[in-house]
């Protein structure tokens, strides 16, 4: 299928009534292919929802999901008519990458920007053009509408991030929530939602839950004698892969950056060094394409120093730290032996 | 001689009905004092000033003794000449005025400010308490920096010195003006938000600084405007100027840029927040020698965008480092390398 897609380029230049030379965002359209695929290349791998009627497909090591809503796909497609997919948000996707365990795809914005910055109409006229981005802006979306979106019958279906059981801390209600989610278009974990805990791991998640409940967390959602996991169907048992610890840590980190930038100037020096070491692990990865298990003990330390005052920005962060780093130092290292013998790769400029 | 001295201590304890906790506690102690010969005391550095009426100028001088420059205390001022003081009671209000708690406490110079600073009587049930530990640092700490001549007392003081000042006006820096650094107590205060500090040694520095300032437009006054006068200082004895006071101003400055890029960390990319990181590390553990300021200052230059409009601070930092160091080839010996002109 053919699709129209708006996105928004970049082009060095001077615009006209102006003098200096800059960099100007213009929006701009270009008709992509995305690919038409059969029932049988796209497995589903998992029921999940209240009654399982949604469900997760899998392909080429990844789950998909159903662009239904324009809100599910705010981030990758807006409206799907017949030929005609607009992108309603200037996000995109560019390429996927692996991370230990799972897959996904970046949903960094290929060009961030800042607020203020203004984008152009199409078809605006500049004076002089001194570089256009325009071919490798196109390249990328190229790459994302082939590799990223795909279409099945007449929906649209974009990879996803696995579906995970979750913990999540409510310090304020001394109490615990379980549910389960799957990620939506924040195919990457980028924020964090709690702990996370892969589909097979239920009776793990049952154990923790009751020692936390023994710990005195109420267990939200409960009417104090019945309690449930929320139950998903896994059809493909391959693809369920999720490192729960790894992802967990990741997620943090990310949005341990977010929370920490605006008060970074307040802090000491050592902080401010950790909050570099987060920066430059979580920007590094949109280069590379999976995490040593050393920038895993980098993002331990750093999130121990940065406890305290993630802690005093949102209370509650705390304890999730403690909870997943307990839960990192404690993980099943089984797959990290058997794979011993390979060589470990050394990250660059470290 | 015996003087009485405050300190402060740490103390665990309860106060009222609160439970134990870490307390900042006040005492004094007796302190004893050496006495010292008048012909120990050789007159170093003299100049003249205003006297308390401002009906006449008098004329102040510092006395070289121990590698260090002492001034007599003289009611509550500092620096009259021996002969014409008078026989001087340094009491406890008189010390902390020169500044006695902050330069006794280095470590943490505003302890002394402490809110929550409580006296003995108060306290119960003493946990912990370095009450006299604290008191034998603070006898052995007067003993190093208060003498008494004749009945009069004398306190050590940092070396009279130049100083080129630049203070905000309306959010823009002021014209420099130049002022003579005379002690004003145990420790150095700073009075304008740049300054650049020049030995006594090197008033032809100074008039170097200015011009570059002045040839910049480093500033929003007009030239007219702007007090060049350098006010005179007497050297007498040539071997007390041996302070590196442009050292002591660069690092102030470089530490003063580093604050104000910290507004800037949290937009700046990672390799600026790197190498801010790497300069403020390099500040922390103490700047060595001039070649090190200026590297550090070269580096500051890289980051320079993010002090907006105070972009001009660097350039003036290593031109006023520069002209120091470059006039003081031929007459200071303390300062140990020289960037390349």
């Amino acid at each position: 299928m053919i699709v129209e897609h708006r996105f928004i380029n970049q082009i060095v230049g001077v615009l006209s009534g102006q003098r200096d030379v800059s960099l100007i965002n213009i929006a701009d359209v270009d008709r992509f292919e995305v690919p038409e695929l059969d029932e049988h290349e796209f497995p589903v791998a998992t029921f999940y929802g209240h009654t399982q009627a949604a469900f997760t497909r899998w392909r080429d090591g990844s789950h998909w999901t159903a662009a239904e809503s324009a809100y599910s796909c705010r981030r990758t497609l807006g409206n799907v008519n017949e030929e005609r997919v607009t992108l309603a948000s200037r996000f995109m996707h560019e390429g996927k990458s692996h991370t230990s365990g799972l897959m996904d795809i970046r949903t960094e914005t290929a060009f961030p920007l800042q607020t203020g910055q203004e984008v152009f109409p199409e078809g605006t006229k500049l004076r002089t053009t001194i570089e256009d981005f325009r071919e490798s802006n196109i390249r990328r979306l190229r790459t994302h509408f082939s590799s990223n979106v795909a279409l099945l019958g007449d929906k649209v279906w974009v990879r996803t991030g696995e579906p995970y059981y979750r913990v999540k801390f409510r310090p304020d209600k001394k109490g615990i929530v379980i549910d389960s989610t799957h990620s939506g278009s924040e195919i990457f974990p980028r924020h964090y939602h709690g702990q996370r805990y892969r589909l097979d791991d239920k009776e793990l998640l049952r154990d923790q839950v009751l020692d936390l409940s023994e710990r005195g967390w109420d267990i939200i959602g409960s009417n104090g004698f019945y309690w449930d996991i929320p139950d998903i169907r896994v059809q493909l048992p391959e693809s369920v892969n999720l490192a729960g610890e790894a992802a967990t840590l990741i997620s943090l980190a990310m949005s341990a950056v977010d929370i920490i930038n605006p008060s970074v100037d307040r802090l000491g020096l050592h902080e401010i060094e950790a909050y570099a070491t987060l920066k430059a692990t979580t920007q590094n990865h949109n280069q590379q394409t999976e995490f040593g298990d050393d920038e895993y003990d980098d993002l331990a330390t750093t999130l121990k120093t940065l406890r305290r005052e993630l802690e005093t920005i949102s209370p509650g962060y705390g304890v999730g730290i403690d909870f997943a780093l307990w839960k990192w130092d404690d993980r099943d290292i089984t797959p990290m032996l058997a794979s011993l013998p390979t060589p470990i790769r050394h990250q660059g400029g470290r | 001689m015996e003087i009485q001295t405050p300190f402060i201590y740490d103390i665990v304890a309860q106060t009222g009905t609160t439970p134990a906790a870490h307390h900042y506690a006040r005492g004094t102690t007796s302190s004893p004092i050496h006495e010292v010969a008048t012909h120990d005391l050789i007159p170093a550095i003299a100049w003249t000033s205003l006297s308390a009426d401002r009906s006449c100028a008098e004329v102040h001088m510092t006395y070289w003794m121990d590698n260090s420059h002492w001034a007599v205390v003289d009611g509550g001022g500092l620096g009259h000449p021996l002969n014409a003081a008078r026989a001087s009671h340094l009491d406890i209000a008189g010390l902390e005025n020169f500044g006695y708690l902050k330069a006794m406490h280095p470590d943490a110079p505003l302890k002394h400010l402490h809110r929550r600073q409580i006296t003995a009587p108060k306290m119960r049930d003493v946990h912990f308490s370095n009450m006299s530990e604290v008191a034998q640092g603070a006898r052995a700490w007067t003993a190093r920096n208060v003498v008494s001549c004749q009945g009069v007392i004398l306190i050590k003081v940092p070396e009279p010195h130049y100083v080129i000042g630049r203070d905000m006006r309306a959010g823009v820096y002021s014209a420099p003006r130049v002022s003579l650094g005379v002690p004003t107590g145990f420790v150095r205060e700073k009075a304008s938000h740049i300054e650049h500090l020049v030995s006594a040694s090197l008033p032809e520095a100074v008039v170097t600084i200015l011009d570059n300032i002045e040839t910049s437009g480093f500033h929003h006054q007009a030239i007219h405007d702007v007090d060049t006068d350098i006010p005179e200082l007497r050297i007498l004895t040539p071997d007390s100027v041996n302070h590196a006071w442009h050292m002591e101003s660069a690092a102030a400055g470089i530490d003063t840029i580093l604050g104000l890029m910290r507004k800037r960390l949290n937009v700046m990319n990672n390799e600026d927040l790197l190498a801010w990181i790497s300069l403020a590390r390099r500040q922390e553990k103490g700047i060595p020698d001039e070649s090190a300021a200026e590297r550090m200052l070269l580096d500051l230059e890289r980051l320079s965008l993010h002090l907006s409009e105070r972009r001009f601070l660097v350039a003036e930092l290593s031109q006023a480092l520069f002209a120091t160091v470059y006039n003081a080839q031929t007459h200071q010996v303390s300062s140990t390398r020289k960037p390349a002109p």
